[in-house]
């Protein structure tokens, strides 16, 4: 006996010793090391395999030189760990949970194994017959435990698949084997942790030690539901960490199981569609049309290809092609009539909007695999769609917003045997056609398109068009609408437009003086639009220069007097951002002198200002306006008091119209006088106030 | 054009080729000492060919209507009509496990629920319940297939809205458009693949930014094009004062010499790109005026969308111009609404965001169909997440506000090989936690991307030395959704 066989032989005896020790006072005191017992379900696959080997060695015995010798220390081995296997279930066994009787029987028959391998150790005789009876009492005791940790029948074999009908009775067919597998491990009758038994209809309905696990039709106050659904890391989830977890779905069900009843007879076409989908889930299937023709070359179908139209597989690999056409402008029937080529592979061709007319269609009608056709507002109509007819593949046709009618509709529909679906609003057909048609084609369905609700919606505000609200000599106001066929109607005494009897106009509006206009857009059928105002600015007559006679705050001095005739209009500020587009003046009032070319009889002025009270900026007190064939001959026409603001504003560039008649000049001279009190309604009422101008317009 | 720019790939820059050569070499010596059967070629590795469906699609355009800020779901399309009976009552914590709560509520002491200031009505055949601020997708309810159990993984508005678009947190993939645009290629060679229109509404909005409809590391022709909110929805379309339409052909013919001069010597294949996209814009001169023309339209269509349609840059003008585009061949047309992020006064800002979309989405779904187009164009109605059932702030019977929900929250779809006039997935009787038929976000994509007959986990593209798809590593194609 070798060195290694020596101390083996003792361990041996040790642990044998142990073992008969912790047998017989295992009821009479408390275990320390309980945590040890956990190595039982690890150490035990060892002895198992061993055992097995060992019994197995018989079967090459010839084959091996020293047989006696190999198979006497795998024996030991095989001895030792199943005596350490048997300590450790003992420790185990005393955590507790364990039904008395399973338990027993795996106690015993594991210390048997154990003692026989120990036996023939000593007897070191008849090592077959102790081989044999060594895997035996392995089988026992592996069932026995098997039976406590996995359920008293998880060796049934060959249970029936059951195939899920909506006959199958749901708590038996698909709740119960979840518990099973998911539950019973630790609830059955020979360990039933919390007092809870899920074997049976019986022990279910009998609860744990909180009482009943389930309300049945609510789900959300059962117990079974709560404990699945808490969070992994919390000691109250169930199953607990570690063991075999419920999937998604399967939670999903027993929920619903719950919600729906918690029925033990229910069949399954008597619960919700939502819980039948869930475990009759649908698969996921690729149908994949097969085509009888043969695909085009790849040549061929770059041939066939254009900037503006599209020919593809419809999949890879797929022979039948898709034609799409764009771009209505760019339109060359060259492009369709090339499409011959693939006329065969064509199933799908959309020519919406694009120029067609009746004649192109003999071309379309040799395409004989089409099954969509898109033939949305073309212009065709019944003497053309007839030629379609033969189009025996075709499920889908759009003829929207063509001039088809019933008699061509009919005929064509008669000659087309697969067709499903076609579009016809927009067509010359009425409500009464497309229900006739509809009882002569029952296959069919026939999409009339929207129909409006009887309800008046309120129509948009128009859009400007003018980019600049200067209007030069000759330019008019124009504006215009997104819709067709709308009226504007407007007003220019800064009244609200009416809808009905205000001035109208289709877009232009001629202007004499500076104006607000208030203009709104009304059509048939629609509410009229919100108003929307424009100031606007008119120039008739252009001086060929002005110049200042007074000079302005150095802070806005523009580009002098040209600035008064450049038609660009004042901007706002920006902080930080010199302004050039307002004249300003605060320690002078403006005095100017417009010179023209020659002597003009002119109906007014017009001074474009800004309202600004909160930055202390007003209109001028007063306006005078001075006119004469020389500088030095200048009498004054007319003076202008313009209205003051009575309250605290802000921003609001406007202008004032100064009517002169009969007065011809070359020279007209303007002064504005600037307000040299600011009223009390301002913060630094008492100083004097700003005076910023824009433009000089004559009229 | 696809196939040219296509035939760039396999041009390589003088960059990319000195990095391979140096990792390569080794990298080679390497890989097959420990994997003998590297280089003997796996076929099922191969991806599939760019710019064809993989197999026959469902829808070919999508139109996604975003509505950015988060809707919330009990106002819409989640009908709880417990929260109205516990209202003021605390959620029970084992409905709020450990979802994790944003700074504006986590500090709360209380959080009471709070049901819908608005009713509920079955709407259609399909019965389907809809808050009375919706009645007019109320009235297509059969047409559509209203999802209530999308969640995310994100609680904010940037990381949610990212992840949405792009299927990651982080800003640096692409958009689903431009997947889309990489993947199928463009059907109208003369409008750009993947468009973006952006609108504001009354609420209180969160920004949107254009890492949401980047191209990302693909090819910068998949990138979203944003189109301008004003009355010409793309600037500088015209010439040039004094420059005629030959003139313009002649210098574009020119530049495009010098390009290729530049190409043969640097082999950047951005240049060749940038040549592809001066020739579309050249098109686009042609092919946009006609899109945005709306004197066309008749009236009554321009009365079903409502007269806001008619005001560039609102929602409702966006989703005609959607309407239009998508029936053009513009593969992807993404919509982003702002204004959704009620934390407070959540009843009228919802019903003032309601007003803004309700009548033009309905109409949108309506005018496709009446066009033979809808069961080839997907409409994605939604945002980013949803929002909480208890409230956020102080409590009245109408005044409240809700927090951000990433658990489970509504959108509905329509077209496109959707079922239609279904309800998806369930909420337990609280709204907070899905309990039946969860739709992650990675699922979601996965499922688009199935409808347009694209295999997510075989569009993928290869950058910084691993192979990225939209849906990441995840997603599954969710059949209950398809018809």
């Amino acid at each position: 006996m070798g060195k290694i066989e020596k101390i083996g032989n003792l361990l041996l005896w040790g642990l044998q010793g142990f073992l008969i020790f912790l047998l017989i006072f295992q009821s009479s005191f408390a275990l320390p090391m309980a945590g040890i017992g956990h190595l039982h379900p690890l150490i035990l696959h060892l002895p198992i395999g061993f055992g097995v080997l060992l019994v197995a060695l018989f079967a090459i015995k010839k084959q091996l030189a020293s047989f006696e010798v190999l198979a006497e220390f795998l024996l030991l081995i095989t001895a030792i760990f199943s005596t350490l296997t048997a300590i450790f279930g003992l420790f185990l066994a005393k955590e507790g949970g364990y039904e008395t009787s399973a338990l027993d029987w795996h106690q015993w028959s594991g210390v048997a194994v154990s003692f026989v391998y120990f036996s023939w150790v000593l007897l070191r005789k008849n090592l077959f017959l102790g081989a044999t009876l060594g895997f035996i009492t392995l089988v026992i005791a592996g069932h026995t435990g098997a039976s406590i940790t996995h359920g008293e029948d998880y060796l049934r074999f060959g249970e029936k698949a059951t195939e899920i009908t909506s006959e199958s009775v749901v708590f038996e067919d698909i709740v119960q084997p979840i518990l099973k597998a998911k539950c019973e491990s630790c609830h059955n009758d020979q360990k039933s942790k919390g007092a809870l038994k899920m074997n049976s209809i019986a022990n279910l309905m009998k609860g744990g030690k909180h009482g009943a696990i389930w309300k049945a039709g609510d789900a959300l106050n059962s117990h079974l539901v709560q404990r699945i659904k808490l969070p992994m890391n919390t000691k109250e989830h169930m199953p607990p960490l570690g063991k075999a977890q419920l999937t998604p779905d399967e939670i999903t069900i027993l929920t619903l199981w719950v919600k729906e009843g918690a029925s033990f007879e229910k069949k399954l076409g008597q619960f919700s569609p939502a819980f039948q989908k869930l475990v009759q889930p649908t698969e996921l299937t690729i149908s994949t049309k097969s085509y009888d023709f043969s695909a085009a070359s790849e040549s061929t179908i770059e041939s066939v290809n254009s900037p503006y139209c599209t020919v593809y597989p419809i999949a890879n690999e797929s022979p039948a092609l898709q034609a799409d056409f764009y771009v209505a402008a760019k339109f060359d029937p060259k492009t369709l009539s090339n499409l011959s080529q693939v006329s065969e592979q064509l199933v799908g061709l959309q020519l919406s909007k694009m120029p067609i007319k009746n004649e192109d269609l003999n071309l379309v009608s040799k395409f004989t695999h089409l099954e969509k056709l898109n033939l949305n507002f073309t212009a065709i109509d019944d003497a053309g769609i007839g030629q379609l007819a033969g189009l025996n593949h075709l499920v889908q046709l759009s003829l929207a917003g063509t001039k088809v009618g019933k008699s061509g509709v009919a005929k064509l529909l008669a000659k087309l045997p697969a067709l499903k679906e076609i579009h016809v609003w927009s067509t010359r057909l009425s409500a009464g056609d497309l229900s006739a048609l509809g009882k002569q084609f029952p296959k069919v369905t026939f999409d009339a398109g929207y129909i409006p609700k009887e309800e008046t919606l309120q129509i948009n505000p128009p859009i400007l068009v003018n980019e600049n609200l200067i209007l030069k000599p000759g330019e008019k106001l124009m504006f215009k609408h997104t819709l067709r066929d709308v009226l504007f109607r407007y007003t220019l005494n800064d009244s609200l437009p009416d809808s009905l009897q205000s001035p109208s106009t289709k877009g232009s509006i001629a202007i004499a003086n500076y104006a607000k206009v208030r203009i709104l857009a009304t059509k048939d059928g629609w509410r009229a639009s919100k108003p929307i105002d424009v100031r606007v600015y008119k120039s008739q007559f252009i001086p060929s220069r002005i110049d200042l006679l007074s000079k302005p705050d150095p802070k806005y001095p523009a580009a002098g007097g040209a600035s008064l005739m450049d038609f660009v209009i004042g901007a706002r500020e920006v902080k930080g951002v010199p302004n050039f587009t307002w004249l300003g003046f605060k320690e002078a009032d403006l005095d100017v002198v417009a010179t023209f070319e020659k002597s003009t009889s002119i109906h007014g002025v017009t001074l474009s200002y800004l309202e600004k009270t909160d930055s202390d900026v007003f209109p001028p007190v007063k306006v005078e306006v001075w006119g004469g064939e020389t500088p030095g001959q200048m009498r004054l026409i007319t003076t202008a008091k313009p209205i003051q603001p009575k309250e605290k504003s802000g921003y609001s560039a406007r202008g004032i119209n100064i009517p002169i008649a009969g007065i011809h000049a070359k020279y007209y001279r303007i002064k504005a006088e600037r307000l040299k009190r600011l009223p009390t309604f301002v913060d630094n009422k008492g100083k004097g106030a700003w005076l910023r101008v824009d433009e000089l317009l004559f009229y | 054009m696809e196939n040219e720019f296509f035939k760039n790939r396999l041009n390589i820059t003088r960059r990319h080729f000195f990095g391979q050569a140096a990792a390569g070499i080794g990298g080679l010596a390497l890989g097959s000492l420990l994997v003998p059967e590297l280089f003997k070629g796996d076929a099922s590795a191969q991806s599939l060919p760019l710019g064809v469906a993989h197999f026959a699609p469902k829808a070919k355009r999508v139109i996604y209507l975003c509505q950015n800020g988060a809707p919330s779901q009990y106002e819409s399309f989640d009908y709880k009509p417990m929260l109205n009976k516990m209202a003021g009552q605390d959620l029970p914590d084992s409905i709020r496990g450990t979802q994790r709560l944003t700074g504006m509520t986590a500090s709360q002491d209380k959080f009471p629920l709070v049901g819908s200031y608005y009713n509920f009505k079955q709407h259609g055949k399909s019965g389907t319940y809809i808050s009375e601020i919706f009645p007019h997708i109320g009235s297509i309810a059969d047409d559509i297939c209203v999802i209530r159990t999308m969640s995310t993984d994100a609680i904010n508005h940037d990381p949610a809205l990212t992840f949405l678009q792009t299927g990651a947190q982080v800003g640096n993939r692409p958009s689903m458009g431009a997947w889309m645009s990489y993947g199928l290629g463009s059907e109208n060679k003369n409008l750009p693949a993947f468009c973006v229109l952006l609108s504001r509404g009354r609420g209180n909005g969160q920004g949107v930014y254009s890492k949401l409809w980047t191209n990302g590391f693909l090819d910068s022709t998949h990138q979203g094009v944003v189109f301008s909110s004003s009355e010409d929805p793309i600037l500088y379309l015209n010439d040039s004062d004094g420059i005629d339409k030959a003139g313009r052909r002649r210098m574009l013919d020119q530049l495009a010499e010098l390009n290729h001069e530049g190409f043969a010597e640097n082999k950047d294949p951005e240049v060749e790109a940038k040549v592809q996209q001066y020739e579309m814009a050249y098109r686009m001169q042609t092919a946009v005026p006609e899109l945005t023309d709306l004197s066309k339209e008749p009236d009554h269509i321009i009365k079903m969308y409502g007269p806001e349609c008619l005001v560039p840059g609102t929602y409702a003008a966006n989703v005609l111009l959607a309407r239009k585009l998508s029936e053009s061949g513009v593969r992807f047309v993404q919509i982003y609404h702002q204004g959704w992020d009620s934390h407070g006064n959540l009843p009228q800002e919802m019903a003032m965001q309601a007003q803004d979309v309700d009548r033009s989405s309905a109409a949108l779904i309506t005018d496709l169909k009446q066009r033979g187009l809808l069961d080839e164009t997907l409409v994605i109605w939604g945002g980013e997440f949803g929002r909480t059932n208890y409230c956020q702030g102080k409590y009245t019977v109408d005044n409240y506000g809700r927090d951000h929900h990433p658990r489970a929250y509504s959108i509905f779809m329509a077209g496109g090989g959707v079922k239609a006039g279904t309800v998806y997935g369930e909420t337990d009787e609280l709204g907070y936690n899905v309990v039946k038929d969860p739709v992650h976000i990675h699922d979601f994509h996965a499922t688009v991307q199935h409808l347009m007959g694209i295999n997510h986990e075989q569009l993928t593209y290869k950058h910084l030395g691993r192979r990225y798809r939209l849906t990441d590593i995840a997603g599954n194609v969710l059949p209950g959704l398809i018809a």
